[in-house]
């Protein structure tokens, strides 16, 4: 067997002289303690030497990308007929073992031994001293790492990266700048400020304007609609604003000139930004918009370190403070980091934004590696997951107004924010849905409600209905009030179903009490707890509820 | 071969070459340069009483005395591990400086040092005075600008007013203390008093 | 704004060592309040008392450019202390004449004329030397050492590295950040004891031409699995007996449980991989919740006399 052994001087190819060394890995680096016990187990066989420095280069950084070089390649050829090679590297030894037909190997004997000839290389070289190999190593050292700094993959990143930085810190200064104006401005004529509330709009009155006196003379309507500028005109007319020199005024139209020279500049940096997300990160941007895709490259580091990340960190990027905090107080964890500017989860109502941000960064991670990684230039995938993600959205939002319509007095139910409480009656509006039609149950439900000094029987009761419910909370996100009975039914027996499907040993013609005795065992201690104080007031929400249902 | 020996060990009396082939040597920082460097010691050094030298310096024979008087040729350093740090010259200003480091402790009651180098009253041997070369960015917040500057750590301390005020105190507080009890009246005070003092002891 | 820094950076919470992301180290470390150097923030006009704007933790505390001080040698070899109003940790510069990021200086006139100069080692920016301060028994680092070093950063602490192991020993310094690599390669090339390398420390494969069998690994990439990490660059090219010096932060790598037992599961893996940590210092003053453990690698079993 053959060693290959890069060194920074270059390729150096050991004869293994006791094979059967290798077998024992643990005891291997013992043999090279000393130099007379490692010529006995390895023999250098052949040195191929890089002639300058760019040869070197070009060697390592084929190594780099577990390629064999030409100059490797050849010396191979020469020096291993018919051997076996040991490499230090696996992905070397294949491309060796496809281009050269060199068989390969690489274990952990391989690597004892790798570590046994590197402790000592010198006295295994002849005429190769340390002191030899340090300039060498030096040398190449810088020019692989200039090499590496110049070509760097992700320089495109960095632009994106440094363009989103500086777009923050101009609207920092921007807004500064903006508020000065309005401070020193107000001095001369303070109405203005409720009159305009845009900064730039502000400031391009404020420049044109001067003298508030002048305001009556001139023609606005290129900065303002009309009813802004009549009423600007007007109180300008009665302000109670000081006096200004000339002077001054000059110095605040020049500070304007400022506002609006940086907002231009802002402008057009955000036209650069949006340019460069679109090529860059096409499908990110069709998904999140430029400025929330932009600011996630930036929290990664690069495209590529971004696409490294799940789902589930994509979606809290951003709020790493007070996702530790949460896992250090033990409270629940955030839901939205940098996610929660995009539009999606603009749209959402409050209630929805925690899942529609879990969606939406779900297929952020999938746009982002498909850019990073993939080879389409279009954004037609994220467009696509765009649409997906907005009908689920509809449907959040239409499952919500449908709730909303049914309820009694035909207003939104206002709930209370209680998680127990919600949970009790919760599960038995559910479990009277469903087991509306289904006269038996309803029938023991009712019973059970009516008889309360039974204790054992509502429990269970409430208790498999809430099961139910959570199965069912899955399954039907399209409910909807118009639900007929039968509808109701054929859910629940598809939910019975499903039941048998989990649950194996659970027989076809158990009807809802089968299934609930089933259930039974299964019940969770939590929901016996919730249930055992609050097996009263279900009663009479239930009943409520059966209104609701028959209307 | 013998002739050359001696003039090795004349030589050696007047113009310190063994320091120079030391301090070459030291650089190379290796830990097997030493012995050799003892081996040719003795070979040059050591030799019976029958050879005599006539001329301007007669070693002395004993062997110890011998290498006594070599070793204060040879400098002395904190060794390769400390880059050859040399042993100074103490010179009675830096004998003040480094008894001053040793109780800087009483300098300031705000600045806290280790205890157990201040235990100790030997002097380190090997040390350097330097001073400090503020970076660019500190020319403004953390320099002493040239009438600050002192020659020595003692003349330093001695010029920072806000230490004055404190030592100022401290001395007349250990002075009251250490004045004799008794009526103000029998104290002795300005040269009158001192006059009468000596009288008296007469 | 600060521009990002190496170290940490990357992707994620788990501080991926990509380039850009601005949460580096350095920077606010300084600040935390440098121990005893307190009072010796006069400002120069008496009343300004602690005026000294860049904050207290650079430059080693109140040393005032044109004072004097008394250089005198550590416990630990190659390492030197500086004595005036208040002590710092010094190293020998090796490339006398040049600061390598703005720190203080101290320079001394040789009574044979030549001159020697020292570069100020502040604790609160480089974990060896709150290691060395922390009381640590022996940082293995050493005049002649060849010495591995993962998470190079911008060559701070990499630059004393150099300095103590002087002109004989060798520094492998390994950073994977290109922003960071792009200061390390620019020290490097002043100091020639200094082999930069920009790679990521977890495919020690990829660098395995350019390291030598080196005698110390210095280990400081605030990963989850820096001891994976550690354990990894240890097989390949650390000696039988030799040592490694591994600087833990323990919000990196779980942060929901105390320090104190991040750092006991760290010693345990550590232990699993053939390393025989010997102690364990915290870098209390100068870091929160780190911990810097110093062992051997493969030690020689011990002969029974």
């Amino acid at each position: 067997m053959l060693v290959l052994f890069e060194t920074p001087a270059g390729f150096a190819l050991f004869k293994v002289l006791d094979e059967g060394k290798l077998s024992k890995v643990e005891g291997l680096w013992q043999e090279f303690n000393s130099a007379e016990s490692a010529r006995q187990i390895v023999k250098l066989k052949a040195f191929s030497k890089f002639e300058n420095t760019s040869e070197a280069l070009k060697a390592a950084t084929c190594l780099l990308e577990s390629k064999p070089s030409k100059d490797l390649r050849k010396f191979l050829r020469t020096h291993c007929d018919g051997e076996t090679l040991a490499v230090a590297d696996s992905k070397l030894g294949n491309a060796i073992k496809d281009k050269l037909k060199i068989e390969c190997v690489h274990n952990n004997a391989v690597m004892e031994l790798m570590r046994g000839v590197r402790s000592q290389l010198t006295e295994l070289i002849s005429g190769l001293a340390g002191q030899d190999l340090q300039p060498m190593s030096l040398g190449l050292s810088h020019s692989l790492s200039r090499y590496k700094l110049k070509f760097s993959a992700d320089k495109v990143d960095t632009m994106i990266i440094q363009a989103i930085g500086l777009l923050d810190d101009l609207d920092k200064e921007l807004n500064t700048y903006a508020m000065r104006v309005r401070e020193w401005y107000g001095w001369h004529f303070p109405e203005l400020a409720k009159i305009i509330q845009d900064n730039i709009v502000y400031a391009k009155a404020v420049k044109l304007m001067g003298n508030r006196s002048n305001a009556a003379k001139l023609d606005f309507s290129e900065i303002l609609p009309e009813e802004v500028e009549a009423q600007l005109k007007e109180a300008a007319m009665i302000s109670m604003g000081t006096e200004v020199s000339d002077l001054d005024l000059l110095n605040i139209k020049e500070l304007c000139d400022q506002v609006l020279s940086l907002a231009e500049y802002r402008a057009q940096l955000y036209d650069y930004l949006k340019s460069r997300m679109n090529t860059v990160a096409p499908n990110l941007t069709a998904l999140v918009g430029e400025l929330v895709g932009a600011r996630l490259i930036a929290h990664g580091g690069s495209l590529l370190n971004l696409a490294k990340q799940p789902g589930s960190t994509v979606q809290i990027l951003g709020a790493e403070k007070a996702l530790f905090r949460a896992l250090k107080t033990k409270h629940a964890t955030p839901k939205y980091g940098l996610i929660y500017h995009a539009s999606l989860v603009g749209q959402a109502a409050p209630k929805h934004k925690g899942k529609i941000s879990r969606s939406l960064a779900s297929k952020t991670a999938l746009a982002i590696r498909y850019d990073a990684l993939g080879d389409g230039q279009d954004n037609c995938m994220g467009l696509e997951n765009r649409a997906k993600l907005e009908a689920r959205l509809r449907n959040l939002e239409g499952k919500e107004l449908g709730r909303a319509a049914g309820s009694a007095k035909g207003k939104p139910k206002i709930e209370v924010y209680d998680k127990d409480r919600k949970k009790g009656p919760g599960a038995m509006i559910t479990a009277a849905k469903t087991y509306n039609p289904a006269a038996d149950s309803i029938l023991g439900l009712m019973e059970n409600a009516a008889s309360k000094d039974d204790e054992e029987k509502p429990m269970e009761e409430v208790a498999a209905g809430q099961e139910k419910k959570e199965k069912k909370k899955k399954k039907s996100k399209k409910v909807d009030d118009e639900r007929t009975n039968g509808s109701v039914e054929a859910e629940n027996e598809e939910s019975v179903k499903k039941e048998k499907k989990k649950r194996k040993k659970q027989v076809a013609e158990a009807g809802g009490e089968n299934v609930e005795a089933g259930e039974k065992k299964k019940k969770k201690r939590k929901h016996s707890e919730v249930n055992e104080e609050e097996s009263e007031v279900p009663s009479k929400k239930e009943k409520k509820k059966k209104k609701k249902n028959d209307d | 071969m013998a002739i050359a020996e001696k003039k090795a060990v004349i030589g050696l009396s007047w113009q310190p070459k063994l320091p120079a082939t030391l301090s070459s040597a030291s650089t190379n920082n290796n830990g097997g340069v030493n012995e050799s460097q003892s081996q040719r010691e003795s070979s040059l050094l050591w030799r019976p009483n029958t050879e005599l030298v006539d001329g301007l310096f007669v070693p002395p024979n004993d062997p110890k005395k011998l290498n006594k008087l070599l070793k204060k040729q040879i400098k002395d350093t904190a060794g390769t591990s400390w880059f050859d740090m040399p042993a100074a010259t103490i010179t009675p200003e830096l004998k003040k400086d480094l008894q001053l480091l040793k109780l800087r402790s009483a300098m300031d009651p705000k600045r806290h040092y280790k205890k157990s180098e201040a235990k100790s009253k030997t002097l380190p041997k090997y040390f350097q005075v330097g001073t400090v070369v503020e970076s660019s960015t500190d020319f403004f917040s953390s320099r002493l600008t040239k009438k600050e500057r002192k020659a020595t750590l003692a003349d330093e301390l001695l010029s920072d007013p806000t230490l004055g005020q404190y030592r100022k105190r401290k001395v007349r507080e250990i002075e009251s203390q250490n004045r004799p009890a008794g009526n103000d009246k029998w104290k002795m005070r300005g040269r009158q008093s001192q006059k009468r003092a000596k009288q008296r002891r007469h | 704004m600060r521009p990002p820094r190496g170290r940490g950076g990357g992707g994620g919470f788990r501080g991926g060592r990509g380039d850009g992301g601005g949460r580096g180290r350095g920077g606010g470390r300084g600040g935390g309040g440098g121990r005893g150097g307190g009072s010796a923030m006069r400002g120069r006009g008496g009343g300004r008392g602690g005026g000294r704007g860049g904050g207290r933790g650079r430059g080693g505390g109140g040393m005032k450019g044109g004072s004097k001080v008394v250089v005198e040698p550590h416990r630990h070899e190659g390492v030197f202390i500086a004595k005036g109003k208040e002590d710092a940790l010094v190293t020998k510069n090796l490339v006398a004449g040049e600061a390598v990021y703005n720190e203080k200086r101290i320079s001394v006139q040789n009574e044979d004329g030549t001159k020697v100069e020292y570069r100020i080692w502040n604790p609160f920016r480089s974990k060896l030397a709150a290691a060395v301060l922390g009381g640590v028994d022996n940082i293995w680092i050493k005049p002649g050492a060849r010495v591995l070093y993962l998470g190079a950063a911008s060559g701070t602490t990499v630059s004393h590295v150099s300095d103590i192991v002087g002109p004989n020993g060798v520094v492998y310094a390994v950073e994977f950040s290109h922003r960071s690599g792009r200061d390390l390669v620019n020290m490097a090339k002043k100091r020639t004891n200094v082999i930069p390398i920009i790679e990521d420390a977890r495919h020690p494969a990829k660098y395995r031409m350019l390291v030598g069998m080196v005698d110390v690994i210095f280990s400081d990439v605030a990963q989850p699995d820096q001891a994976r990490i550690l354990a990894l660059n240890a097989s390949y090219f650390l000696k039988a007996g030799g040592h490694f010096v591994i600087s833990i932060k323990a919000n990196c790598i779980d942060s929901t449980v105390p320090a104190e037992a991040v750092f006991q599961s760290e010693v345990k893996k550590l232990q699993q991989d053939q390393f025989k940590p010997f102690e364990q210092v915290t870098l209390e003053p100068f870091e929160r919740d780190h911990a810097c453990v110093v062992g051997g690698y493969r030690m020689p079993k011990k002969q029974k006399a």
